[in-house]
């Protein structure tokens, strides 16, 4: 029995009035599932971790009671405090942060349009239809927002384009296909604050001369998707969508569209053909799609967290809007902490924080006392960032100069019982699986690179085949069609710069250093090559 | 170098590639501006009949001021661009991308080093390479092997990787081509032809990542996924993946003679390669012609066993005591003229089939009457039109809105229908008036439903509509309406309505779209004619091309495959026969219907009967003398088509055996018969006699208003009742050639006939009570057929739609001997289920 029904059950054996809200996520995803609780007048306290099992005694104490279990509290939030509880966001996850796209996630709820409106919502549109298209772009622009992505294109300058073509209809398009393993951004603010990311769809839109604009999202977002379509419903009841919004001259529709689980559909131009019913295979640009895209028209393809920037952008301004981030790479970023780290979970900070304030002031340091060892950003197509650079701040220019991405924000820490030569394994196995199949180096380099780090991680590999490796690399990185292709071996390159001593230790000494490549076994094959090459490697 | 400069040169805008200045038109890309420059850029997935498309990065060059290494085919060349084709990077990706692509091919014979030696061995003329014992026959590709010009121009020797067979098994379970997608390399060009091109997308990518190929939805049969074996695919297939069946293991082509297909009226231009006096294959001619390229599946896989089929009629043979035996030329002709100089000329008849070469369509209308000096012969009208059109792309192209009026163009025009589509594709607007769905519907913008019988209403219906859309238009342009009250306009339009089973809707917006056009076509099909048409048909279309006419700056109106006025006089003579007025009939052809206990055989009662055919018919057992004509690769002269042009036939071999083209041989016979007056002043003057004698009446331009299509027949409209429930409308087969049915003598034709099928809804099916695949009888008023039940969501509800050959047995059965061939195509049946089948 879950925890929302078991609370259910207890209200009402005990007959108590209570409304139970089904938020988003706050972002401290391993204190998950978090509950508030708020008694009129009283404090909203969140207790973190709740089970079934302590339903009970929260019912009873907190709720009947008055009595704040303090020991299973983490903190209250907003105004009344409670004595000897601190602020929520006074948390060492939380305080570093700075709250911007994310700032509703987890406070209200996702299925009012209500809550939203009370904290500031809509205004931004207000704002952007009172100044107009022009003066809008100009404050994106002064704002130096970038496509939060993965590539930090210069958003104004797209819809400049967009906007200056003069085909007819425009069409918006929200990139929800979020696919990177181990990120979850753009699902969290969906799931969290729908409207956010609804109400940045109508300022682009607005901006652009669009009046259709459409969600591409994964389908293996469901939650996501339901609280989008509801919340596109409750726009158009409050006249937000539709001929005509907000009593203006401008009208906009706004359509989901589910993907079909391809991870290229996150590309720009495939993403353009599964909308229009193709295979989804990216095509070569120019043109792109900002002059012909859907259709042959003129579309905008916007990533959720850049949309989920604009209201706040519109209502605050450019000035406020750069105030943090560093003097190419503006405003902040989400990230998603996975892998081995403490705190696990969604932060948003102001770019150009370093590594070292991410992982261990936000993400509490890596478990058990292990060392930490690399950090891989902007998922498979993104690099590892090894210990040595923790001072390295994120921002667009620094990682690409380490040989990574900014990407969409995933990262993943890795401590010493991570293998680099296993790591790169996993990213290729998954950009291999994932490639279109159209462009040569990407459908048969990744697989050939593939096959080679299977044979270094069973200890075949010969300095050859690194030479080979690293050759194929720079093929599919200079060769292949789209940015898939383009970045597939920025895991391979990156740890080959950073750790190419391990690889050396799979080659020349059959070993692998974190332990974890194990031979592969086969029955009744104990006398084969690889002990009799480790017994004469280490005579 | 100079040389390359002319083409390139006329252009205002230059970019510098390897340090050359190239000027340019704009809208080229950057491999186009360097092939026209004489710049040797390697390309895989490129072709001349394709939109770019990127992916085998074979093309790639770096571009200043371009991130990367933008491939060329898709770059659009701009002015001042400075272009490296062969810098030193460059050179080493594209090595390493051809080592990658041939990783996943067989390169046994790219990298043999007795390669020399097989170059050396291949050659026209030759048997393909000896190597079927040793291996390397894996690859059925003989001449167009692009891999090979790559390994040498881009200096490949050997592939450092082991080599990845994908291990998947030959496809050749469909007609016409094998599939081997072992020796794929994933050029895409066959997926886009199908798709863009023919617009049919059988084929597409399938699978992901490394399991990437090229295959149909679900690994279904071509035949299932609607494949019009056009083979387009196969021609444009760089590697041997896909193989055209017959000429698979036939030698190289010594020579390619460039021809008219005439198996339909379309006149597409063709190439036929030969080898020795053989045909090897036909191949659409790369450029121009009206078919720009493309070709239906006659024109691809027909021709050659066509030509081949050891059904073919290699020498004279004559009638002696009761046993047909070869006879020399001289001999044959003597007999065949004395036979019928026995006959005076009232009891003399010609037959001759609709696709012959004008010349021979004259002989035979020249040797009716200055011969036989009989009236006993088919009169044709061909081309039947208002207007002068133009079939090929250019003058399609030209079109902003087609209109298409019982016209299935890719059954009974392929060609025609396939360009109809690239001028959608172009822009136009397709206007669709028919019975049931067609291929062409999904590119329409507009489609009215009319009932068989009911065309005319529908014309009617889009006149009203256009004067609705402009009430002035009423008064000034349509005698027809003029005299209309309001309110009998009004009740006008309740009966189209009923008729057409059309809303005011579909009308208006079918109605919209031919008002917004400049310049429309107006093409008139085969079920058009096929029908009961209603008397006022042609003066309705007059109505509508004048309205139309009026306000746009071109409209023309063609007719399409209707015979009618032929197939009328085709029944004249059959039922001359029948009443024994006839006693001697010279037949070109295969033309009467097959024996069927309908018509167990009406050329029973002849006395004599001269054949003179290309291959062994239904008949020749019965003639008297059967005389052996060409197929039209081996024989020259001029073919009208559809659209009026005039398409030149041209030798690719010669007769086969002691053939001869059927000119030559009406021109024998003429002079054996004593008539010396066959010249071809004298076939000119029947020409004219023709159209004085007024039997078919439509000339070029002539008001049709006035007057019918065809001699008036006397025919019931077929009405449904409760005794006969269903409409069953037969689209008839278009694979018949001279009579002789395809399906017989092209192997793979008989898997597109599916002539045992009748095709109804769902629904339909749910309340007979019948099954997919379940046997039935039909039954109309005249006779019953047994056919098998298709289930088809596309069709209507309470018809039933057959795919019979016009002279089919069942057809005469369920319509009528009166009403065969194309006279007709629709009858009301019911279904009668088999006797020991479960009744529901």
């Amino acid at each position: 029995m879950g925890v929302i029904s078991t609370f259910e059950e207890h209200l009402a054996k005990e007959g108590i009035d209570a409304t139970i809200i089904e938020v988003g996520c706050v972002g401290m995803c391993y204190l998950e599932p978090i509950v508030d609780v708020k008694s009129p007048g009283e404090a909203r306290v969140s207790y973190a971790n709740v089970t079934p099992d302590i339903v009970p005694r929260l019912v009873t104490d907190h709720v009947l009671r008055g009595a704040i279990c303090e020991d299973l509290a983490v903190g209250t939030v907003g105004e009344p405090r409670a004595d000897g509880l601190p602020d929520l966001f006074e948390h060492p996850m939380l305080k570093p942060q700075v709250r911007r796209v994310l700032r509703n996630c987890g406070l209200i709820d996702p299925a009012s349009i209500d809550h939203y409106i009370a904290n500031g919502g809509y205004l931004g549109i207000e704002r952007a239809l009172e100044i107009g298209p022009e003066a809008t772009i100009d404050e994106v622009r002064r704002s130096g927002l970038r496509g939060r992505g993965g590539a930090g294109f210069p958003t104004f300058k797209k819809w400049q384009l967009c906007r200056e073509s003069s085909e007819e209809p425009k069409y918006l398009i929200c990139n929800a296909d979020e696919g990177d393993p181990g990120a979850f951004m753009n699902r969290s603010l969906i799931e969290g604050d729908p409207h956010c990311v609804l109400e940045g769809m109508l300022i682009a839109g607005f901006t652009i001369g669009a009046s259709e604009g459409i969600i591409y999202v994964r389908a293996e977002y469901p939650l996501a998707i339901e609280r989008l379509k509801h919340a596109i419903e409750q726009m158009r009841e409050h006249g937000l969508l539709g001929r005509g919004v907000m009593g203006t001259d401008f009208s906009f529709e706004i359509t989901l569209k589910e993907g079909a689980g391809a991870f290229v559909c996150g590309e720009e131009t495939a993403l353009i053909a599964a909308l229009e019913g193709r295979r989804g295979m990216p095509r070569p640009r120019p043109p792109f799609p900002a002059v012909s895209g859907l259709w042959a028209k003129p579309t905008i393809i916007n990533n959720v967290e850049t949309l989920g920037n604009l209201p706040q952008l519109l209502v605050n301004g450019a000035d406020w809007f750069a105030e943090v981030g560093t003097e190419e790479s503006k405003g902040t970023k989400t990230f998603a902490l996975a892998g081995k780290i403490n705190r696990t979970g969604l932060i948003e900070v102001a770019l150009g924080t370093s590594i070292k304030d991410i992982i261990f002031a936000i993400g509490g340091g890596v478990p058990n006392d292990k060392e930490f060892k690399a950090v891989q950003t902007g998922g498979p197509s993104g690099g590892c960032i090894p210990a040595s650079m923790l001072d390295l701040p994120v921002d667009y220019e620094a990682l690409a100069e380490a040989g990574s991405i900014m990407g969409s924000g995933g990262l993943i820490v890795m401590d010493e019982d991570t293998c680099v030569v296993d790591i790169a394994h996993f990213f290729i196995s998954f950009t291999q699986q994932e490639s279109c199949g159209k462009c040569p180096p990407c459908r048969i380099g990744t697989r050939r690179m593939l096959s080679l780090l299977k044979k270094i991680k069973s200890g075949k590999g010969t300095m050859g085949d690194l030479a080979l490796l690293e050759e194929l690399a720079w093929t599919v990185k200079n060769a292949s069609l789209c940015g898939l292709g383009q970045t597939a071996p920025n895991p391979v390159l990156t740890t080959l710069r950073y750790f190419r001593d391990e690889y050396l230790e799979h080659i020349r000494h059959k070993r692998c250093p974190a332990g974890v490549c194990r031979k592969p076994r086969r029955k009744g094959a104990e006398a084969s090559a690889l002990p009799r090459t480790e017994a004469t490697g280490e005579s | 170098m100079s040389n390359h400069d002319a083409p390139a040169s006329r252009g205002r805008a230059a970019l510098s590639i390897d340090g050359k200045q190239v000027r340019f038109e704009p809208g080229m890309s950057v491999l186009q501006v360097a092939d026209a420059a004489g710049v040797y850029i390697p390309t895989l997935c490129t072709h001349p009949a394709l939109p770019a498309f990127g992916a085998c990065r074979l093309c790639i060059v770096a571009i200043e001021g371009m991130r990367g290494f933008p491939a060329s085919c898709s770059t659009p060349a701009r002015d001042g661009m400075v272009v490296k084709t062969d810098t030193e990077e460059i050179v080493r990706l594209r090595r390493a991308v051809l080592e990658l692509i041939l990783s996943e091919h067989p390169t046994g014979c790219l990298f043999c080093d007795r390669k020399q030696e097989c170059e050396d061995f291949r050659g026209p003329g030759h048997l393909t390479k000896a190597g079927r014992v040793t291996g390397c026959m894996l690859c059925p590709n003989k001449e167009q092997c692009e891999l090979r010009e790559l390994v040498e121009k881009i200096g490949l020797d050997s592939v450092r990787f082991e080599p990845l067979y994908r291990d998947l098994p030959l496809e050749r379970l469909d007609p016409f081509f094998d599939r081997d997608y072992n020796l794929c390399v994933l050029c895409g060009r066959c997926v886009r032809v199908c798709q863009e091109i023919r617009g049919v997308s059988t084929l597409d990518f399938v699978n992901r990542g490394p399991d990437t190929r090229v295959g149909t939805a679900f690994g279904r049969l071509h035949l299932d996924m609607g494949c019009q074996f056009c083979g387009a695919c196969v021609d444009v297939c760089p590697t041997g993946a896909l193989a055209d069946r017959t000429s698979k293991w036939e030698p190289q082509a010594e020579r390619t003679v460039e021809t008219t297909c005439i198996l339909c009226t379309v006149g597409c231009s063709i190439e036929v390669s030969a080898s020795r006096d053989r045909v090897l294959s036909s191949t659409p001619a790369h450029i121009g012609g009206v078919n720009g390229g493309q070709v239906c599946v006659l024109g691809r896989f027909g021709v050659a066993e066509l030509v081949n089929s050891r059904d073919r009629v290699t020498t004279p043979l004559v009638r002696k005591l009761g046993h047909l035996l070869r006879a020399p030329w001289d001999e044959a002709l003597t007999l065949a003229a004395d036979g019928l100089s026995r006959f005076n000329s009232s009891e003399t008849a010609l037959l001759y089939p609709g696709l012959l070469t004008d010349e021979e369509a004259n002989a035979s209308r020249g040797f009716a009457r200055l011969v036989l000096k009989t009236d006993n012969y088919p009169h044709r009208s061909r081309p039947e039109k208002w207007g002068s059109f133009n079939a090929g792309l250019e003058g399609l192209s030209e079109r902003d809105c087609v209109l298409l009026i019982g016209a299935d163009l890719i059954q009974t025009h392929p060609i025609l229908g396939h360009n109809v589509k690239q001028a959608v594709d172009r822009g136009a607007k397709l206007v669709i008036v028919d019975t049931i769905p067609t291929f062409l519907d999904k590119f329409a913008s507009a489609r009215v439903t009319a009932m068989p019988g009911d065309f005319a209403w529908a014309v009617a219906g889009l006149i009203w509509a256009l004067v609705q859309k402009d009430a002035a238009a009423r008064d000034s342009e349509l005698d027809r309406f003029r005299q209309l009250p309001e309110w009998a306009f009004k009740l006008l339009f309740e009966e189209i309505v009923s008729h057409t089973k059309a809303d005011k809707e579909t009308l208006k917006q079918a109605a919209d779209l031919l008002h917004a056009a400049s310049s429309i076509l107006v093409l008139v099909g085969r079920e058009v004619g096929a029908e009961n048409t209603h008397k006022h048909f042609n003066g309705l279309l007059s109505d509508l091309r004048a309205l139309l006419s009026s306000r746009t700056q071109r409209c023309e109106v063609c007719f399409a495959g209707t015979t009618k006025d032929f197939d009328a006089h085709w029944l004249k003579v059959m039922q001359s026969i029948e009443a024994k007025r006839v006693k001697a009939l010279v037949m070109v052809g295969d033309l009467v219907p097959k024996l069927s206990p309908e018509w167990p055989n009406p050329l029973q009662d002849l006395d004599f009967l001269v054949v003179i055919d290309s291959h062994n018919g239904s008949y020749t057992p019965y003639a008297n003398v059967v005389l052996p004509s060409a197929t039209f690769p081996e024989k020259e002269g001029t073919f009208t088509a559809v659209d009026g042009a005039s398409h030149e036939l041209r030798r690719a071999v010669s007769p086969k055996g002691q053939s001869k083209p059927e000119c030559e041989i009406l021109s024998l016979l003429a002079k054996a018969m004593g008539t010396e007056k066959f010249g071809l002043e004298d076939l000119e003057s029947v020409g004219n006699e023709r159209s004085a004698n007024g039997l078919a009446a439509v000339e070029r331009d002539s008001s049709l208003s006035e007057q019918p299509l065809a001699p008036e027949l006397s025919r019931e409209e077929v009405k449904c009742s409760t005794e006969w429930p269903l409409l069953l409308i037969n689209r008839h087969n278009s694979y018949l050639l001279h009579g002789h049915r395809l399906s017989r003598l092209v192997e793979g034709i008989r898997s597109l006939c599916m002539s045992d099928l009748v095709r109804l809804s769902p629904r339909t099916a749910d309340i007979l009570g019948v099954e997919d695949g379940e046997e039935v009888d039909l039954v109309s008023e005249k006779g019953r057929a047994r056919l098998l039940v298709g289930v088809d969501d596309q069709i209507p509800e309470g018809i039933l739609v057959s795919r019979l050959t016009a002279k089919d047995p069942r057809l005469l059965a369920l319509m009528g001997k009166e009403q065969a061939s194309f006279l007709t195509n629709n009858a009301a049946v019911r279904i009668e289920k088999l006797q020991g089948s479960n009744d529901v």
